[in-house]
């Protein structure tokens, strides 16, 4: 190992492709918008100027290999590696990776990361990485352009290549600030009919963490990171992943969670709070206490029902019919005033409706995103989503209708809720934390790891 | 309008770039700790100074102070293991080419100090197309072997660019040092002698 390889690596894992051919392989750099030339041709000239000078010319002098570059117009940028690769496969081998296809899908990291033996060679690694995988688009912030955020985007399964990742980052200080991991309980916890959840792992961490410990090797990087953090008025600094308070909110259970592509460790699990993998991965920074906080009141935050499900009219009917438990219940149709519904919520957004205890019930929040989503006129919805507040919108309607109704069919036991109109429909599932936390128990390989059983008919009854 | 920064105001962050990696290069592949002091300026009172700082650790160093003539470097790094040493010089430019001028006042310092490592670094710039041509064809302008009395010496020289905005090198695999981790390769070469 020394600092170039290890640069090179990190690009290697980052992005490498690997084919039959052993005199060429390619590293992808999934720039997207950021790297279009279409978009930006200026970049677009950077981009090459990067290829040529660093990767050209390292790769040259570290294992003689020539280099060309291809780019799309959406903004994936293909390096071309020519030449006799045999010496820089047996660097690969010698750490245990196997050169077959997309190297990140299935590398293990771990004996790299043996050899990063100081946090200069864990920087050059990481420069690799973030120089390949890094985005630091402008919708990379947390929240408002406050908080800027570096981005390593990972597509596929391979869990513990994030973990050892998210280890190796932390151990150089870049702490990171949230990880979204390839997981339907992060990418979709509230709907248990969305099936692209596979929108693959998300390791962000602050701008001016990474700046500061971090690193990159291209020029065009780093001036993306300057701009990017300019649009802040303050620095930030991380916090450590042992004391950060963690907030969960309610998830819906997945059928996804038994995706046969998720590893062992994780699948058949579900997980409330991104921070909950790393304690089921036992993270030796995971925030275990904080986990353990929210076992205790499982009931109410692991929901066995759509926590929303916005749909069309047909698709709703269409789950219903192919759910037994839903499609065996007796619905009563009311017609509901939207403005007292409005007037509920104002009075207490906590409140649940149509429950059988004051503990279960139907959450009028959801209830009225439910009833945004069905009254809203199409420019008033970014696909699914309110433009502006979901009760902005009800504000509007009700203003020009003032006794507008909508049709709610209301379940004999708390199974979800079911609100139609205008071709749409949406499910809103109960409350009902006494029910839900029989389904939970832990798994017997893992204390933090959580199996949730399917909910049957018997545990609404005798709920 | 940002203010040109004088080349001078980057040697800082080349020589701090440079150690770090030879040292990281050294601690990965001999488990083992290299010293690196720097000057800039003067070669011969740079390093008495030097010697006069570090008296343990740069007493190898001693017999060379007294022979170096004078010098002027842009900057140099004495690398030593306690036991023996090693000498780099850095020539910094910051041109839009930097030439066969250039390489020759390299040449000639490392000549006159005995100094076995030469880098020209040029600041977010690279060689003229004269240059790049010289240094891809004629060996004997970047591993110089010259006898002085009945001593053999050689002298390893390479050409880099300082990207100045990504603080790193830029390589331009002209010259026999071709990278930094070729650089360190060398060095443990001449401390396990």
């Amino acid at each position: 190992m020394d600092t170039d390889k290890a640069y090179l690596l990190g690009l290697i894992i980052g992005g490498g492709i690997f084919g039959d051919n052993t005199n060429v392989f390619r590293i992808r750099l999934p720039y997207r918008k950021w790297g279009s030339y279409l978009e930006n041709p200026q970049r677009a000239g950077q981009i090459a100027g990067d290829i040529f000078r660093k990767v050209g010319q390292m790769f040259r002098a570290i294992y003689n290999l020539t280099v060309q570059y291809e780019a799309m117009p959406g903004g994936t940028w293909t390096i071309l590696c020519e030449g006799d690769t045999t010496a820089l496969r047996d660097d690969l081998l010698h750490y245990g990776i196997v050169c077959e296809g997309d190297l990140k899908e299935n590398a293990d990291i771990s004996k790299i990361i043996d050899d990063l033996v100081d946090d200069n060679l864990k920087r050059r690694f990481v420069a690799g990485l973030a120089d390949t995988i890094g985005s630091m688009a402008r919708s990379q912030r947390r929240f408002t352009d406050e908080h800027q955020i570096l981005s390593l985007e990972i597509k596929g399964y391979n869990y513990k290549l994030v973990c050892d990742l998210c280890r190796l980052l932390y151990s150089i200080n870049c702490i990171p600030d949230q990880v979204n991991w390839n997981h339907p309980n992060i990418h979709c916890p509230s709907n248990p009919y969305y099936r692209q959840w596979n929108k693959g792992f998300k390791l962000r961490i602050l701008l001016d963490q990474f700046a500061r410990f971090g690193a990159f090797a291209f020029r065009t990087k780093v001036e993306t990171a300057n701009e990017n953090r300019r649009l802040q008025q303050q620095t930030h600094t991380a916090e450590r992943c042992e004391t950060r308070a963690v907030h969960v909110t309610p998830s819906t259970v997945h059928p996804a969670e038994n995706d046969p592509r998720l590893p062992d460790e994780i699948r058949g699990g579900h997980y409330i709070h991104f921070r909950h993998f790393c304690a089921v991965m036992r993270c030796e920074h995971a925030p275990y206490s904080e986990i353990n906080k929210y076992f205790d009141n499982l009931g109410e935050i692991v929901n066995p029902f759509p926590i929303l499900c916005k749909e069309s009219y047909l698709r709703i009917e269409e789950i219903i019919r192919s759910d037994d438990l839903l499609s065996r219940r007796n619905y009563d149709i009311l017609s509901i005033d939207i403005s007292s519904l409005l007037s509920l919520y104002n009075d207490n957004p906590l409140l649940l409706l149509f429950g059988n205890s004051p503990k279960n019930g139907y959450p009028i929040t959801e209830i009225l995103k439910a009833v945004a989503y069905i009254i809203a006129d199409d420019d008033e919805l970014n696909g699914r989503r309110p433009k502006g507040g979901y009760i902005q919108i009800i504000e509007r309607h009700i203003q020009c209708t003032p006794n507008l109704r909508i049709e709610f069919r209301k379940p004999d036991l708390l199974t979800p809720l079911v609100i139609v109109g205008n071709g749409k429909g949406a499910l809103v599932g109960a409350v009902n934390p006494d029910v839900y936390e029989r389904l939970i128990t832990r798994s017997p390989d893992n204390e933090y790891k959580l199996l949730v059983r399917r909910i049957t008919e018997d545990d609404l009854r005798n709920g | 309008m940002a203010k040109e920064r004088h080349e001078v105001t980057y040697y800082p962050e080349i020589q701090n770039f440079i150690e770090t990696q030879i040292k990281s290069n050294f601690r990965a592949k001999c488990l083992r700790e290299l010293e690196m002091f720097w000057g800039i300026g003067e070669l011969k009172s740079n390093l008495q100074r030097i010697l006069s700082e570090n008296p343990e650790k740069c007493d190898c160093v001693k017999d060379f102070i007294q022979r170096t003539p004078p010098l002027n470097l842009d900057i140099f790094a004495l690398v030593t293991d306690g036991i023996k040493y090693e000498l780099i010089i850095l020539e910094v430019k910051k041109m839009k080419s930097a030439g066969l001028k250039e390489w020759s006042q390299l040449i000639g310092y490392c000549l006159v100090s005995g100094a076995k490592f030469g880098l020209l670094v040029n600041i977010d710039n690279g060689a003229s197309y004269r240059l790049d041509q010289l240094l891809s064809t004629e060996e004997h302008l970047f591993h110089i072997r010259t006898i002085v009395g009945d001593e053999i010496r050689q002298h390893f020289l390479g050409f880099m660019q300082w990207d100045s905005v990504s603080k790193c090198f830029d390589y331009s695999n002209l010259g026999i040092i071709k990278s930094l981790s070729e650089l360190t390769n060398k060095l443990i070469s001449e401390f396990s002698q």
